[in-house]
């Protein structure tokens, strides 16, 4: 009986221990701010998207919820952090915390509205959603600027001392404290039993629903953490870059997501992280290029995984190392 | 507790047309504590329909289900599960790429409300682990627990189907075709467990091994066309015209 | 009266006219989202492709107009035709996500297309001078390319109906959208219906945009700007109910062309609305069955 029971101890452990290969990406990130001074907009950026991809992952990932409308916490938080600001409000933190909340509310309203849906209807109505808000503040000008956008998003400096320059340093660790931060109760709610209640809900719905579970209660749940997380991604955006356009709320910001989480890997968080840093990166680089030309990459790039490389870049590496290592298939 | 006691599920004069289709028509039985009561009847009788009006997952146009005396007609499982009312599938209904523990996991925490926590880490929900290895261990499947579910031959898979079910502490337990597909070498510990199953425990078993229904069964109710044929002992069940004539040349799966 | 009268004629006109175009465009998209069960988000990118052929060849070779029509329906059609059995016929009845993703990269790789053949400014489109000049209505004054649309349109529709109620390939269009293994038990071949279907579709979407390119302008990032419209109207007439979609498709162009002369700055805002509360309301479609 102790033997049972210490097995299913160690695989339990085994799905959720601290790994040193997990201290990697944290790591490159902190090195980042050191070797590349001069590119730390771009950081900026890697950072904010990483953080979107990654509440990107609980929804999509962990709980199976298919939605074309993420952006749409994105762009709220944006809004909410610039429009008080402008509004007269500069202090960063609260602003924060506020487009948080303006986030994870409309998740809640959205999530109660449509997760006992799925498939295809589910995809429409948040895709409806996305597209409302888009219209919304393309045409309300006098409060988001319209198609040109909020100007003059200027943070105060954080805890009074750190101010958001141009040399971009407040920005780089502003952004990479709350993505650690986030991380950390991400990391925390997939190695818990709720992030295991996920899995099956993705895994088979009508099961966990046969068996008691109130599926769209823990649905609700994790896509208003994960839309607060958006939100939040939103908000860092906003004070790093002083600037909130429609692009906030624009389809292609969901389908952009949904790219960088399946090259990464969805449903493992790191994936978030490798898919979205890979594809910022090299998106910057290819953009002096001709936009229409990445566009074409990645579309391409897309398709080719969807019918060959199944588990983007982490199911890559997973293979290579279990081919080099003769373990079993990787842990879902 | 009060007297006289209330048997454990009470079907009363269910209907349900799929408009001009009668897929149930009057349809009652009773199942007392500690019931070993079968369902048999030619495909398409409506068995399975009967079993999905009772859990809740279709609505009966008519008639009511009572679990312990208490009205639980059209109630979700949300309702009726943690008051003890449990199903198997006839089709094996898993989590097919998580690993066994993982799915006994699913049900344990589902029926503690563990489900619910966030911040503590899986390995240190104890209560749990100490469920599934438990589970594990009563099912003989301790060998296959770190396995993938849809690694396992469909005759293991079925056990786990049956673990998942006594994981919700069921107090009336359905089984659906618990011995469907499975190949006879596996059978033998599948009708183990099924013996082991508390007595307190009440049990309907749809399944069409008669062999399996005619030695586990105390009392036998044939379903045809939607209607109860009739009800009885298994020895008046295997004498009558009736049932014969309905079988006929059918007397296994 | 005068007035409401000019101004229903105009709703009227403009609205089914702009619903007409809708219509053609989204028919492919009800069929592949009923009959394969494929959310195809690429499915403006055929309507766009061919629109983009026709019109170039209009101004750069003089090409006449029902030509480019008749050249529009052909481009997407073949283009429909290669690509569904490598890109698309892999995935049916697979992961949504999947489906979802490959549609994704697809449309990102037309809009790259685009941009990369015809330029990333829209497309001047010069109507023929029979369709530009005006027609006078009595209550007021038309463009004749309007009542062309209608008429075309129509025109169109009647073919569909009789197509699905009076031939055979309608109706095993018609059993295979109810039911999907009824119709292969029965012996129809869905794995031929289906590319026939999805490549009419395609034509029909590539012949819309083409007809409609005056009123929606085509350039590289079509596909992705009217998608949501397309979706919605497939998604409110049910999936696979053609008809209905095309009843569906006119009432939204009435609606969004009476919001925009009536209430400019929130017509686009309360169609969506409006749109989603419908959906709410009924998330199988205004029409769709009871599954």
């Amino acid at each position: 009986m102790n033997d049972v029971r210490s097995i299913v101890e160690q695989q339990a452990r085994a799905g959720t221990r601290w790994r040193v290969v997990e201290a990697l990406p944290w790591l490159l990130f902190v090195g980042f701010y050191f070797l590349f001074e001069t590119r730390l907009a771009l950081g900026n950026s890697v950072l904010v998207m990483v953080l979107f991809t990654l509440s990107l992952d609980l929804v999509l990932g962990y709980a199976g919820i298919a939605t074309l409308g993420h952006a749409l916490f994105f762009g709220l938080g944006a809004y909410t952090a610039g429009i008080v600001i402008v509004a007269g409000w500069p202090e960063p933190f609260s602003g924060l915390l506020l487009a948080i909340l303006v986030a994870a509310a409309a998740a809640v309203i959205t999530g109660m509205l449509l997760l006992h849906l799925h498939g295809n209807t589910l995809l429409m109505l948040t895709l409806a959603f996305l597209v409302l808000a888009y219209e919304a503040a393309n045409k309300w000008t006098s409060v988001t600027g319209g198609d040109d956008g909020l100007q003059g998003v200027a943070a105060s400096p954080l805890l009074g001392v750190f101010a958001f320059d141009l040399r971009g340093q407040t920005r780089y660790w502003y952004a990479l404290f709350l993505l650690a931060v986030l991380f950390l109760v991400a990391r925390a709610i997939a190695a818990s039993q709720f992030g295991l209640a996920l899995k099956g809900i993705r895994e088979n719905a009508g099961r966990m629903r046969a068996m008691g579970v109130p599926v769209k209660r823990h649905l609700v749940v994790i896509y208003s953490i994960a839309g607060g997380m958006a939100g939040a991604a939103g908000a860092i955006s906003a004070h790093s870059t002083g600037f909130v356009g429609l692009d906030t709320l624009a389809i292609a910001l969901s389908a952009n997501g949904l790219v960088m989480l399946v090259l990464g890997g969805w449903g493992r968080l790191y994936g978030a992280i490798v898919g979205a840093s890979f594809y910022v990166i090299l998106q910057h680089f290819a953009s002096s290029w001709n936009p229409f030309h990445w566009m074409f990459l990645v579309g391409a790039a897309l398709i080719m995984i969807v019918r060959f490389g199944k588990g983007g870049l982490l199911g890559v590496a997973d293979r290579i190392r279990n081919r080099l290592g003769g373990r079993e298939g990787a842990d879902r | 507790m009060s007297t006289p006691r209330a048997a454990a599920l009470t079907v009363r004069g269910i209907h349900k047309n799929f408009g001009a289709l009668v897929v149930a028509r009057d349809i009652g039985l009773e199942l007392p504590e500690g019931a070993r009561h079968a369902l048999i009847g030619p495909n398409g009788a409506g068995k399975t329909t009967l079993v999905n009006m009772i859990t809740g997952a279709l609505r009966p146009d008519s008639g009511s289900i009572l679990l312990m005396g208490e009205d639980i007609t059209a109630q979700p499982p949300t309702w009726t599960v943690p008051r003890g009312l449990v199903r198997t599938f006839q089709i094996t209904n898993l989590f097919p790429r998580l690993r066994v523990w993982e799915n006994l996991a699913l049900a344990v925490a589902s029926r503690t409300g563990a489900d619910k926590n966030m911040f503590r880490a899986l390995p240190r929900q104890s209560a749990v682990l100490d469920e599934v290895a438990d589970l594990a261990q009563r099912v003989n499947l301790a060998g296959d627990i770190c396995r993938q579910v849809q690694e396992l031959p469909y005759g293991r898979q079925r056990l786990v189907e049956l673990a998942m079910a006594l994981a919700l502490h069921p107090r009336v337990l359905l089984l659906d075709e618990p011995a469907a597909g499975v190949p006879s070498v596996e059978t033998g510990r599948l009708l183990e467990v099924l013996q082991s199953l508390p007595a307190s425990m009440a049990i309907l078993m749809i399944d069409h091994d008669m062999d399996l229904v005619f030695s586990y069964a105390q009392r036998i109710t044939v379903l045809v066309g939607g209607t109860v044929l009739t009800e009885g002992t298994p020895e008046q069940i295997r004498a009558d015209e009736r049932v014969r004539d309905v079988y006929l040349g059918r007397r296994h799966k | 009266m005068d007035r409401l009268s000019s101004f229903l004629s105009f709703v009227l006109i403009d609205g089914i006219s702009y619903g007409m175009v809708l219509f053609l465009i989204s028919v492919g998209l009800s069929v592949t989202m009923g009959l394969m069960r494929f959310a195809n988000l690429a499915h403006g990118a055929f309507a766009a492709i061919g629109g983009a052929v026709a019109v170039s060849l209009m101004t750069s070779t003089g090409l006449p107009f029902l030509l480019a029509l008749v050249v529009a329906f052909a481009a997407s059609a073949l283009l429909g035709l290669l690509l569904e059995p490598i890109l698309y016929a892999p995935l049916y009845g697979g992961d949504e996500l999947d489906q979802v993703l490959m549609t994704i990269g697809l449309i990102f790789v037309a809009i790259a297309s685009l941009n990369l053949i015809f330029g990333s400014t829209p497309l001047p489109m010069r109507l023929p001078s029979w369709l530009a000049a005006s027609v006078d209505l009595r209550i007021r004054i038309v463009p004749a390319y309007r009542i062309f649309l209608i008429a075309v349109g129509a025109l169109l529709m009647l073919m569909l109906w009789l197509t699905l109620d009076r031939t055979e390939f309608g109706a095993r269009i018609r059993a295979a959208v109810e039911n999907p293994q009824m119709a292969q038990a029965v012996g129809i071949d869905t794995r031929h219906l289906f590319a026939v279907t999805f490549m009419l579709g395609c034509g029909l979407a590539g012949l819309g945009g083409a007809l409609g390119a005056q009123m929606l302008p085509i350039d590289p990032v079509y596909p992705l700007r009217y998608l949501a419209t397309f979706l919605i109207v497939v998604s409110i007439a049910g999936f696979g109910n053609i008809k209905e979609s095309a009843w569906v498709a006119i009432m939204l162009g009435v609606i969004e062309t009476a919001g925009r002369y009536l209430l400019p700055e929130i017509a686009a805002f309360l169609t969506y609305l409006i749109l989603i509360a419908v959906l709410l309301w009924r998330p199988n479609g205004l029409f769709s069955k009871p599954q």
